[in-house]
């Protein structure tokens, strides 16, 4: 479970969070929406802890990870660019954020091939992340952000920029993996359409 | 055809840059190579217990001045490229500048803080040389990783030294290399720095090839030192090389972030540029306290006599020195500018013209210098006596640098331009005008600063060359801070002092 309670972020003078509170029960999906600007990426860094908070408290599953470095808080995120390792190949990518948790040599290689299979790339292990298209680096991401079982999974706009067949192909997948694996996530999307069909609660800013 | 045969004859400019590196650089080293070459002299050379612990000290100096090198220049690389923050313009400067500033005015500046002579105070002149090359070389590439992919791996579980390692430490490891191996090189073939820091006991493979060959007469052992540094500096090329990989990805730049957007960062960058810039900035500002003090009190005295010109124990005025120096500086680069204009615009891509501009970062100025002295000394080259030689030199050292700082602007020019300007009615001639050089025009005032900065501080070649009435402002710091006694000592640091000044004003107009 995610609770987010009175945040606020200010930049300089600037204050781009506002007094936000919310709760996302466990297993469930919350789309936050809204227009450009108004902050929706902000809040899901602030989240995971990229950007500092001004005030505010975030619990996950209970406990208070407001002031933890990212790398402690167990919160993956999957951005708008996929954002993947260019000196690494789609199995290594995978594979990083099970290294960070130390996990043996033999679960993480199955691990990343599960992965992949969630996400139907298996094919695409070997592959330099350089050569893959957009949906199938959006899917990497998500496979990347999805393996070392983060507790709870942002994803910033997860189908923006995708060709009409491709961001079809991918909401039905991602729908498809968040019911599977369970996972609680919080995504934030422009589009009213797109929250209507990955999340169960929307939430307007 | 018209077309075809204008470009044909443009092409026949290139002799020019071939000759000029051919009699100046290739014919000079060829020569002394066969004429001196002895396998048995270099047998007894690498045998001789004397030249072993040179070559030792050459060798573990240098490494030893890279890694510190890379302890300072490393992290002011992450803070200067990374990040914004006000003043950081004046740091990337302060961190820069003495590359062009001369060998010797460094090493009088650490001498100025130290008082003394020896390993460490070499170390820390090297350091402070280097630390630009760290910052030049490695700081675009770094300033190329996109902060996002940092922040992905952070919340996939990366703590900050696991992000280093494993994000950012592929993307710069083959910059860092390359860098490390420049600064490498720059150290085992230091001399300047030497001259004045190594005392009696400390001496590198070019300032032992130096005194052979000038002060002992023996260019035999001189050219066999000079083959076997040459061999280290190659085996060392090639080591990198070896330990290259295949080049990452190609990354677009990313604009720096605001400092202020990374709070908990604040105070390790304060700390890493504070340190770098101490590091940097202590014997620049030494040397200009040193010149304007005397037993720790107020005294103009050493500048009084650079001003009037009569400087202690040199039979040589200030006037005359600067006169000097910058008439060569000027030389040079009027020779230098179009031969690197006439290479970049006519064959950018060309492999040979790669290869032979680039031999004088594999030989040192001292091999070179022997090499002139030796190849200009009969009739009818009987050249090294001449005072022109002098700034040619500077140009041959500065064409390699030069090169490439103006290549890239000129392949950047998108070949459609030309194309334009044909189409519009211009003349290959007035095409290669109006884009090629105009379009270039920051780009070729940066390399005429920078060989003018190279011609004012060289030390190496012009050490082997310079007479009476030929001497430059480096040769004679060196001069005054060797000699006994506190009154050239004082002149000295009054002379690094206006040095630095000239420089930078130098490097600033361009």
């Amino acid at each position: 479970m995610l609770e987010v309670s009175r945040l606020n972020v200010f930049y300089g003078s600037r204050h781009i969070i506002d007094d936000i509170s919310f709760v996302v029960p466990s297993g469930r999906t919350l789309a936050v929406v809204g227009p450009s600007g108004v902050g929706k990426s902000t809040l899901l860094h602030a989240i995971c802890g990229l950007v500092r908070i001004t005030s505010g408290d975030i619990h996950v599953d209970g406990r208070d990870v407001s002031h933890l470095p990212t790398h402690q808080r167990g919160i993956g995120l999957v951005s708008q660019t996929g954002d993947l390792f260019p000196s690494m190949t789609v199995g290594q990518n995978i594979d990083f954020g099970l290294r960070m948790k130390k996990m043996p040599a033999t679960s993480r290689r199955s691990r990343v091939q599960a992965m992949l299979e969630l996400v139907r790339l298996e094919h695409l292990i070997d592959r330099p992340v350089g050569d893959l298209s957009g949906g199938e680096t959006r899917r990497v991401a998500l496979a990347r952000a999805l393996a070392p079982e983060p507790r709870v999974l942002l994803l910033d706009e997860p189908l923006t920029g995708l060709d009409a067949e491709t961001h079809a192909a991918l909401a039905a997948d991602l729908v498809e993996t968040l019911k599977n694996t369970q996972i609680t996530a919080l995504l934030v999307t422009h589009d009213l359409v797109d929250a209507q069909t990955l999340a169960q609660e929307i939430l307007s800013l | 055809m018209e077309k075809h045969r204008v470009v044909t004859r443009a092409r026949a400019l290139l002799f020019l840059p071939v000759a000029f590196i051919g009699i100046f650089f290739v014919l000079p080293v060829a020569t002394t190579i066969i004429r001196f070459l002895s396998p048995s002299n270099i047998a007894t050379t690498v045998t001789d217990t004397a030249f072993i612990s040179v070559t030792w000290f050459s060798l573990w100096q240098a490494v030893l001045s890279t890694v510190a090198t890379l302890l300072i220049g490393l992290p002011a690389t992450w803070a200067v490229s990374r990040y914004t923050f006000r003043g950081v313009r004046l740091v990337r400067g302060i961190l820069t500048a003495p590359f062009v500033l001369p060998a010797v005015v460094v090493a009088a500046g650490v001498l100025a803080v130290t008082n003394s002579r020896g390993v460490a105070p070499i170390i820390w002149a090297h350091v402070i040389f280097n630390v630009s090359v760290i910052v030049r070389v490695v700081g675009p590439r770094w300033s190329m990783i996109d902060h996002r992919l940092e922040n992905a791996a952070a919340t996939l579980g990366a703590a900050p030294l696991s992000i280093f390692r494993r994000v950012v430490w592929p993307e710069i490891s083959q910059a860092t290399l390359n860098a490390s191996l420049l600064v490498f090189i720059y150290c085992f073939t230091s001399f300047g720095v030497i001259a004045i820091l190594g005392g009696v006991s400390r001496r590198t493979m070019e300032s032992e090839i130096f005194t052979q060959a000038v002060r002992l007469g023996d260019a035999t052992t001189a050219t066999s030192l000079a083959i076997i540094q040459a061999i280290i500096i190659a085996s060392a090329a090639i080591a990198t090389h070896r330990l290259s990989r295949e080049s990452p990805a190609a990354l677009t730049t990313r604009l720096p972030q605001p400092l202020s957007s990374r709070p908990r960062h604040r105070y390790v960058v304060l700390m890493v540029v504070g340190a770098a810039v101490a590091v940097v900035a202590t014997p620049l500002l030494a040397t200009v306290y040193r010149s304007v003090t005397l037993g720790g009190r107020l005294n103009f005295s050493a500048w009084e006599n650079v001003i009037t010109g009569t400087l202690p124990s040199l039979n040589v005025t200030t006037q005359s020195l600067l006169a000097t120096s910058l008439t060569f500086a000027i030389t040079a680069a009027l020779i230098c500018i179009p031969l690197a204009v006439i290479i970049s615009s006519l064959a950018p891509r060309s492999q040979i013209l790669n290869i032979m501009t680039s031999l004088p970062f594999a030989i040192s100025a001292a091999t070179l210098g022997i090499g002139l002295i030796i190849t200009f000394d009969t009739h009818p080259f009987a050249w090294r006596s001449e005072r022109w030689l002098l700034p040619v030199v500077h140009a041959v050292i500065a064409l390699p640098l030069v090169l490439r700082t103006m290549q890239p602007a000129f392949r950047a020019i998108p070949e459609r331009l030309r194309g334009a300007a044909r189409t519009l009615g211009a003349s290959p001639l007035r095409t290669w005008w109006h884009i090629d050089v105009v379009m270039t025009r920051p780009a070729i005032m940066r390399a005429t600063g920078l060989t003018m900065a190279i011609s004012l501080g060289e030390f190496g070649a012009t050490s082997f060359l310079s007479r009476s009435g030929s001497t430059t402002l480096p040769i004679a710091i060196a001069q005054l801070l060797g000699r006994p006694g506190i009154a050239p000592q004082h002149a000295g640091f009054a002379l690094s002092a206006l040095m630095i000044i000239v420089t930078i004003g130098v490097m600033s107009r361009a």
